[in-house]
């Protein structure tokens, strides 16, 4: 046996030698394969860099809803409030139902894409309207992605037959927030002053519309000079301006119970009253002595805190929507302008540093961008800003242009324009942020200093 | 013995990784080239439209809008009287609607109706009614500078100068290997097709900032040989909602400007146009 062990022992050493040098050398090969691997560059593939576009608004077709018996005629109805509101934003183009090669039996089985993508659609919206054994309407819909062919959402709807227009705008804010990200605005309502009679004597009343112009109301009577309305943020309250016997008051109506308070009666005259964003104070200008300075109020406590207290006019006050900021316009400088200062008044600075005089800010609820009036070379002109005063840019100018409001998402904006001659008077107009969007808005009469609402809840 | 074998293998795998690490610094030295190049290209490809981007760079210098080009404002008519007022403030109730009972309706899609192949019928083109008494702006419409269109302000005239914006605008090309003039004629190409076909977030917040990165993979034909992926799918979730509606906007700008046109010869190789990386930034057009 030992004899053997000792045959085999050279044999032994030979292997291990060999077997450490194979080791050896794979180590040292797949080095050198990885080195060079590293050294090779990987096989591109061409890279582009796409920085022209175009802001062409975006093919849709909305079919009429599908509806059998007393609610047939809704089922068009609603498809025609949905075109109206997408076309109005400008960033759709609905397509017309007479170009619709597929007519739809049921919205439940998927479209022949093919047929949609013919009429250049790039998203379908169909729908059907269907009365309930309980007597409530259920609507529903589904949005499609005509070229990726897919469901983009479903959604339906309770309620009762006769608010099938507020279904339609929710809707429409669906398929918005669906394609461009950003809640819609549809189901919103305006409140604004109401104004009839001859150009001297202006009987001015608080009316309300939904933001399509539909369904408009009063809420005053016209015997007390009503201003500058302004919606709270976060509910279905507005804060306004009226005049009785020459003594103004802050108002706080809540416009769905219709019950209304006056906040207070301050001496000498009160301007511009604003809800904070959590709807708990009251911002606005006193005039005291020769001067206006800003104030806020607090609705439960009814403390008032001076939050600016020079020898100047500041007005015009807006909160920042986290409410950490202030924005108002002050003529501490020598002219008119916007200045931005913490909501505890400190840090206050100048923003705006264009030519003409700037006035009326209104921060955007989105708060990327403050909007304002400008006077330059006789015109006015609505126009944004960033809140550093940068990315200054007019967005509509003409003769007299003046209290815009923004849209909750903070895409387009609402503001009333004057018109010359005895039997001028003002209208309300919307803009979006591109500039070429503007459209008239249809309100009863004269209208005047518009407040866009939140999205109603 | 065995000792002096480990040191010099440590040595000889030190030595690997030093090569290791240091080549790859010497391939950066070339980007320094890039700016000249698409000057050169230009007389070297016809294909390429550097030529009348350079132009059209130049032709922003002019205000795009006066003041009397602004769309003429409708005067708004007197409208019929206001109705009688109410004697109080009345409340103005919104009916509710169910919304939480409001279902997403699931996606049937093995209800699929089998698509039937039938020839398109033609589509009268009819003229859209024109709802809104406001007019709209007839002004032809110049894509490549959305942000002087944006800035309507009078009183404020660019002072840009012309050949500074021209070379920012060749240097947008510096990704498409300007070594390579196949590739700048692709690129060209493809770029000049995509334009028609995408629309930017303008007005989205942060719109400068949604740029999108996404492979296309494309046949012979110019069709997709399959959907395309973006680069970053996990953004889609973390983006939020204005990064979605950026990135689907850009598939479906993708999808509908199939095929493409591109020079067949360049198909395959190493620069050939089967799969392509691209970067949608709208930075430039709103001027971020």
């Amino acid at each position: 046996m030992d004899g053997l062990a000792k045959d085999l022992m050279p044999t032994r050493y030979l292997l291990s030698a060999f077997h450490a040098a194979r080791q050896c050398l794979s180590m040292a090969a797949a080095l050198i394969l990885l080195a060079v691997m590293m050294a090779m560059p990987a096989r591109a593939a061409i890279q582009i860099n796409i920085t022209q576009g175009n802001v062409d608004p975006l093919p849709i077709a909305i079919t009429d809803f599908l509806s059998a018996g007393p609610e047939a005629k809704v089922g068009t109805d609603i498809s025609t409030v949905i075109t109206n509101d997408l076309e109005r934003s400008g960033l759709f183009k609905p397509l017309n139902k007479a170009s619709f090669i597929e007519k739809l039996s049921d919205i439940n089985t998927q479209p022949r894409f093919g047929d949609w993508r013919i009429i250049n659609s790039q998203a379908l919206v169909t729908g059907q309207v269907r009365l309930e054994a309980d007597g409530r309407l259920r609507v529903e819909f589904r949005l499609w992605d005509v070229l990726g062919e897919t469901q983009l959402t479903g959604l339906q709807f309770f309620t009762t037959p006769d608010n099938w227009r507020r279904v339609a705008h929710l809707i429409s804010d669906a398929v918005y927030q669906r394609l461009t990200g950003e809640e819609g605005y549809f189901d919103t309502r305006i409140v604004y002053v109401s104004e009839s009679g001859p150009k001297n004597k202006r009987v001015k009343r608080l009316a309300i519309m939904d933001q399509d112009g539909f369904n408009p109301r009063m809420l005053t009577n016209g015997r007390d000079l009503v201003l500058t309305p302004r919606f709270s943020p976060n509910s279905q309250e507005i804060t306004y301006l009226s005049y009785r016997n020459n003594n103004p008051r802050v108002y706080v109506l809540d416009i769905e119970t219709g019950q209304q308070e006056v906040v207070g009666e301050f001496p000498g005259m009160t301007f511009a009253p604003r809800f904070s964003p959590d709807g708990q104070k009251i911002i606005m200008s006193l005039q005291r002595g020769g001067n206006s300075d800003i104030y806020t109020m607090d609705l439960r406590s009814r403390k008032v805190t001076r939050l600016t207290d020079t020898a100047a006019i500041d007005t015009s006050p807006s909160f920042s929507p986290d409410g950490k900021q202030v924005v108002f316009e002050s003529d501490r400088g020598g002219s008119q302008q916007i200045y931005v200062m913490n909501a505890d008044g400190s840090n206050q600075h100048r923003i705006s540093f264009g030519s003409g005089r700037y006035a009326t800010p209104v921060w955007s609820p989105r708060g990327d961008l403050i909007a304002f009036t400008k006077l330059i070379s006789g015109q006015f002109v609505i126009g944004v800003m960033r809140p550093d005063g940068t990315g200054d840019r007019v967005l509509t100018e003409g003769y007299h242009n003046e209290g815009p409001t923004w849209s909750p998402n903070g895409r387009v904006l609402m503001f009333f324009r004057e018109t010359r001659g005895a039997q001028g008077g003002p209208s309300l107009w919307s803009v979006d942020l591109t500039g070429y969007n503007e459209r008239l808005v249809t309100t009863v009469g004269f209208a005047s200093d518009p407040a866009w609402s939140p999205r109603i809840q | 013995m065995r000792g002096s074998i480990y040191f010099s293998l440590g040595m000889h795998i030190a030595i690997l990784l030093l090569a290791i690490v240091t080549f790859p610094k010497t391939r950066e030295l070339p980007s320094l080239q890039t700016r000249a190049l698409p000057v050169e290209l230009l007389t070297v490809s016809e294909m390429t439209n550097l030529k009348r981007q350079a132009k059209k760079v130049a032709e922003t210098k002019k205000p795009i809008i006066t003041p009397s080009e602004k769309p003429v404002k409708e005067e708004p008519k007197p409208t019929p009287p206001a109705p009688k007022p109410e004697a109080k403030v009345e409340p103005v109730k919104s009916e509710p609607v169910e919304e939480e009972k409001a279902e997403l309706i699931p996606d049937k899609t093995a209800e699929k109706v089998p698509e039937k192949k039938e020839p398109p019928k033609p589509v009268e083109k009819k003229p859209a009614k024109k709802t809104d008494t406001a007019k709209k702006p007839t002004k032809s419409f110049d894509p490549t500078n959305i942000a002087a269109l944006l800035d309507k302000i009078p009183d404020k005239p660019k002072q840009e100068d012309v050949s500074e914006t021209t070379e920012e605008k060749a240097d947008a090309a510096q990704t498409d290997d300007p070594n390579n003039p196949v590739t700048l004629a692709v690129s060209d190409a493809f770029r000049a097709q995509m334009q028609k076909c995408w629309s930017i977030p303008a007005g989205a917040a942060n719109a400068e900032e949604l740029s999108v990165n996404i492979s296309v993979y494309l046949n012979l034909d110019g069709s997709l040989a399959r959907p395309p992926e973006l680069t970053d799918r996990a953004r889609l979730l973390t983006g939020g909602p204005y990064y979605r509606a950026a990135a689907e906007g850009v598939i479906r700008a993708i999808r509908r400007c199939e095929p493409y046109k591109l020079p067949a010869d360049s198909y395959l190789g190493a620069n050939g146009w089967n799969r392509l990386d691209l970067n949608f930034d709208p930075r430039e057009m709103l001027g971020g």
